[in-house]
């Protein structure tokens, strides 16, 4: 498999009141392409921030990332939004959706806004996402483990390359969060997407190809479960 | 409890500091601006009513006139009209107290202009008044800078109106040089001061105040105007009646009659002077005597409008308020409902939304009682001397009027914090903590309304209207606040329209000479020797059939609708009238249509005196403030027996009206001078409804802005998701700018129409038959309404940009994921 991504020696430091926090502290990371990885680690280990880090939504302190071969842009927060639109996709635990635009709107927006519509792609996308018969309705009228589908949909919509997730599951019961889990590898797998999902739930290990901990912003094991 | 949960909302609130000051500010102009106008209003009212007191420091002004409009009578004649008033007076609960003949004439005042060492004479026309000690209508020389000296009681002796002696730089013991139609005569000035007829110093048929130097009037002894006018002695024009006491009279906004003792009592004695005399005569009360009139609709309309001025500021700033508290509540509803979950009842919540809008009012009521104490009330008062130009003897006690106006702001703004009080009381903690209260339902209809629409421009709309309430209450806002600088503007553009608009298109003359009855002839004869071309015009004044109001009949030599006439008639439905008809055709103007119901097709009766005089209404003019009838001069000569009362000339060039033209003339009026005034007179008022416009703006904007501002921080999460799912800022800008263009237009037209409807209720509510105007709608003004609340809305996008690449993205994603 191709590497899609590569960190080196990745640092992110903040300078509190109360001394330098060590975010990240040198983190060197290859993905290959169509990886499914599932970071663990307690709360404050850096989790979120190097998903951060990887979605260019911040800028490390130090180290080289580099993307398909590219270095990603950090300080410039018009050309870290450029990496975002036209590579990652992003799922949230609270999903996010626009509650004044329907589920099928929801996702041609984002196509919209990164320059191309393509409605058929969104209704096909909703499909493999189990919700073909939901598109006209509002977020508001369908359930939270919907919504979540809505997202990830709406996160594969303009076709990412990169698929983050953030406690995606954290707000739903383990049935629902199963039932998610499966339509979002189905997804990734049909789209050839990487993934790449922050969590505190072990069970969902089981949906992953490799499995990354860490703590203090330092990566403890890095396995493959294939 | 109550004082650690009011301070937390104190320090919330405290943290939008600039919205807080803003909301501060607004309630400081509601009680600033309520407090200098009700300190206005109460003292001119209170004013008139000393002024024209039956007292010895009062003017004891008449309560019926009798008008001889074409000509004069002799001594014989005044007297025996007393004598038959007194003879024929009607069994009424009024008691004839005196009546007493005047003389007042139109004339000219020679006045040397010293320019670059060369000296001049400018002719201003001018009005004298034959006034002895008088018992009746006196001259007022109150005790005050502004006048001095006495009455004039030889017949070279002349009192000269304070405006004219400080706009003509005359003092007391100077020599003035004036006429009355038969040459000129040099009086010494031994008095300053007022009267009654010209208190509001406007030339007659002008509703503004004259310029300094273009019109006088002066007040002589009956004597010395007799020796000006070389009319015989005791010859008058006007019969000045007092009864005991100051009967009410028929108020002209009012539809009742408040005159029920003094309208039969008019009526009797317009039966009683036709019966004695051929020539057509006025009757009338105070009502229709315009200085007195203005005055009066002036303090009524102060009096009127200070309480809803100060009421729509005060309401502006409480939605402001309320807006900003009910915003509090949603972004602070977390923390009420972990308040309510530890044990605080519904009550102890409540409060501190009392209390915060009683503290903005408070502050801003203070800031706004010394602002007008030390500005707004002395600024208020030197306005009125400025364009007035009577002294305030004594100005109103302010207090109870700062209490009144202090205790309805501060109801008014804590009224504001009645419902997110309730609102924040009523939420629920669970539904607080399971995020349900913020989970709605977007309109399906306007879903599908704009379901074709690319989704970006769906998102723009329906985020547009999203929160209709706020919207619509801000639109009120707007509305109110636009409806400040709305009608200001309205209103100047409509005075401007009928004041230099109706002269410039309307007048084509250079000079209007008025002429004694059949003394045309001699300015003609100037006119012919001149080169200049000339027509006559005939004014009188007729009445209604039984009705004691002033029609001016205008006898014009060839009415036109075209710029080849000397005076164009603005028709606005009908046609022109032909001449020599059997019933004279007319054109009556929209005022009088609107007051009498008369409309193009009908039969009107007018009376010349006692003459009733049958006329075909065929057309309707418009733009005329006061009620004004147009007849063919022909016609109107042979009902009359007159001639003509006024000489248009058109001078050639290289020609200037000059003495020998003022000697043979009742006055001279020049266009340009006219112009002049009126030019003078909008510049005057500009700073002043400048003053008004800002503050109309300013409001606007804040309300706007304030408004927007809360939407943008709502949208933070939603902007946020689409910066994280990659879009970009100038995308969003778009998308914000048609959010804030579709938010702008729509207030801008709303707001429009609420100016347009105000100002029409605001106009409406102060016509009468004396003024009469509608709202013209200047599209130019249109524009700039809509223009500034668009232009008010779409500026506030660079900030939501700047804003949104301020966003902290990776604090912002923690938050998404809380």
């Amino acid at each position: 498999m191709e590497t899609i991504l590569k960190m080196r020696n990745i640092r992110r430091h903040y300078v509190m009141p109360s001394g330098t926090v060590k975010a990240l502290d040198g983190i060197d990371l290859e993905v290959s392409e169509g990886e499914r990885i599932i970071l663990l680690g307690p709360s404050g280990s850096g989790k979120t921030t190097l998903l951060n880090c990887l979605s260019a939504l911040d800028s490390p302190t130090s180290g080289s990332y580099s993307f398909s071969g590219s270095l990603v842009p950090s300080n410039d927060s018009e050309k870290m939004t450029k990496f975002r639109r036209d590579n990652i996709g992003y799922v949230f635990q609270f999903f996010n959706l626009l509650q004044d635009l329907t589920v099928l709107e929801n996702l041609l927006l984002i196509q919209e806004l990164a320059g191309s519509r393509d409605e058929a792609r969104a209704r096909e996308l909703l499909g493999l996402v189990g919700l073909a018969d939901e598109i006209d309705r509002f977020p508001a009228e369908i359930s939270g483990g919907q919504q979540q589908r809505v997202a990830i949909a709406r996160s594969l919509a303009k076709t990412p390359r990169l698929l983050l997730g953030d406690e995606l599951t954290g707000n739903l019961d383990s049935k629902t969060s199963t039932a998610v889990m499966e339509v979002l590898v189905k997804a990734c797998e049909a789209e050839g997407i990487t993934c790449v999902f922050v969590t505190h739930d072990e069970s969902l290990v089981e949906f992953a190809t490799r499995v990354i901990r860490i703590d203090s912003g330092k990566i403890l094991s890095d396995e493959n479960v294939e | 409890m109550l004082v650690l949960l009011t301070k937390r909302l104190a320090r919330s609130l405290l943290r939008t500091k600039l919205r807080l000051a803003a909301v501060s500010a607004m309630v400081m102009v509601a009680v600033f601006a309520g407090i200098s106008f009700a300190a206005y209003a109460h003292t001119v009212s209170g004013m008139y009513d000393e002024i024209y007191e039956d007292s010895d420091q009062g003017v004891n002004l008449p309560d019926v006139w009798v008008e001889n409009p074409s000509g004069t009578w002799d001594a014989n004649m005044s007297n025996m009209i007393c004598e038959e008033i007194s003879n024929e007076w009607p069994d009424s609960s009024l008691v004839l107290n005196d009546c007493e003949p005047r003389l007042r004439l139109d004339g000219t005042m020679f006045h040397s202009i010293i320019e670059d060492a060369s000296e001049s004479e400018k002719l201003v026309p001018a009005v004298w008044h034959g006034i002895d000690e008088g018992r009746i209508d006196r001259v007022w020389i109150p005790e005050h800078d502004c006048c001095s000296g006495r009455l004039a009681s030889s017949d070279s002796e002349i009192v000269i109106d304070q405006r004219v002696a400080s706009g003509m730089e005359i003092e007391l013991g100077d020599n003035v040089s004036i006429g009355a139609g038969s040459g000129r005569m040099s009086f010494t000035v031994v008095g300053i001061g007022f009267q009654s007829n010209h208190l509001y110093f406007a030339p007659e048929g002008s509703l503004f105040p004259a310029e300094p130097g273009t019109f006088a009037t002066g007040y002589l002894s009956s004597s010395g105007l007799e020796r000006l006018a070389n009319i015989s002695s005791g010859s008058s024009n006007i019969i000045l009646i007092d009864v005991l006491g100051t009967p009410d009279y028929d108020i002209p906004t009012t539809d009742e009659d408040e005159g029920t003792d003094l309208s039969p009592l008019v009526s009797s004695i317009d039966e009683t002077i036709s019966n004695l005399e051929d020539n057509p005569s006025l009757v009338y009360d105070r009502s229709q005597v315009f200085s007195v009139e203005i005055l009066r609709a002036d303090a009524e309309g102060a009096m009127l409008f200070y309480v809803p001025v100060t009421g729509m500021i005060a309401a502006i700033a409480g939605i402001t308020i309320f807006l900003s508290l009910q915003r509090l509540v949603q972004s602070q509803s977390r923390e009420i409902a972990i308040l309510r979950t530890l044990g605080i009842p519904r009550y102890a919540i409540m409060p501190a939304y009392f209390l915060m809008p009683l503290a903005i009012g408070v502050i801003g009521g203070a800031l706004g009682v010394i602002l007008a104490v030390t500005l707004g009330v002395p600024g208020m008062l030197g306005f009125y001397e400025e364009v007035v130009g009577v002294p305030i003897i004594e100005s109103t006690d302010i207090f109870p009027l700062t209490v009144q106006i202090l205790s309805v702001t501060i109801l008014v703004v804590m009224t504001s914090g009645v419902l997110p009080a309730i609102q924040a009381s009523r939420l629920q903690p669970l539904e607080i903590m399971r995020g349900q209260h913020e989970i709605r339902i977007s309109s399906r209809r306007i879903q599908a309304l704009t379901s074709r629409l690319p989704a970006t421009v769906g998102l723009t709309v329906r985020s547009s209207i999203r929160k209709p309430t706020r919207l619509v209450f801000t639109f009120l806002a707007v509305g109110l606040s636009m409806l400040l600088f709305g009608s200001t503007l309205l209103m100047m553009s409509t005075m401007e329209e009928i004041t230099i608009g109706s002269i410039e298109e309307g007048q084509n003359w250079d000079v209007q000479a008025n002429v004694p009855f059949g003394g045309e002839g001699e300015v003609i004869e100037w006119a012919e020797e001149k080169g200049a071309e000339y027509q006559k015009l005939l004014i009188f004044p007729v009445n209604p059939v039984n009705d004691s109001r002033v029609i001016t009949a205008y006898g014009i030599e060839e009415i036109s609708t075209g710029s080849d006439s000397m005076i164009v008639v603005d028709l606005r439905t009908g046609s022109i009238p032909e001449s020599g008809k059997q019933t004279s055709e007319i054109l009556i103007d929209e005022g009088l249509s609107h007051f009498l119901g008369w409309e193009v097709g009908d039969t009107g009766t007018l009376a010349f005196g006692s003459e009733l005089k049958s006329v075909d209404i065929v057309g309707i003019t418009q733009g005329e403030l006061s009620r004004t009838v147009y007849f063919h001069r022909s016609d109107l000569s042979e009902v009359i027996g007159i001639e003509a009362t006024s000489v248009l000339i058109n001078l050639p060039e290289g020609v200037e009206a000059d003495s020998e033209l003022a000697e043979v003339s009742l006055g001279i009026t020049e266009k340009d001078d006219l112009i002049a005034s009126y030019e003078g007179m909008l510049e005057q008022q500009q700073s002043f409804l400048g003053g008004i416009l800002l503050l109309g703006i300013i409001i606007a904007i804040v309300v706007l802005f304030n408004t927007l501002l809360m939407n943008l921080s709502e949208r933070d999460k939603e902007i946020a998701t689409l910066r994280v799912l990659g879009a970009p800022i100038k995308r969003l800008g778009w998308m914000m700018f048609g959010e804030h263009l579709a938010i702008g237009l729509i207030g801008g037209v709303l707001a429009f129409f609420f100016t347009l409807a105000g100002t029409q209720a605001m106009i409406s509510s102060f016509v009468q038959w004396s003024f009469f105007m509608t709202v013209k709608v200047d599209p130019i003004v249109a524009a700039q309404l809509v223009g500034v609340v668009v232009f008010t809305s779409v500026a506030l996008t660079p900030y939501g940009m700047w804003r949104i690449s301020r966003m902290d993205l990776v604090e912002k994603v923690k938050d998404l994921s809380q």
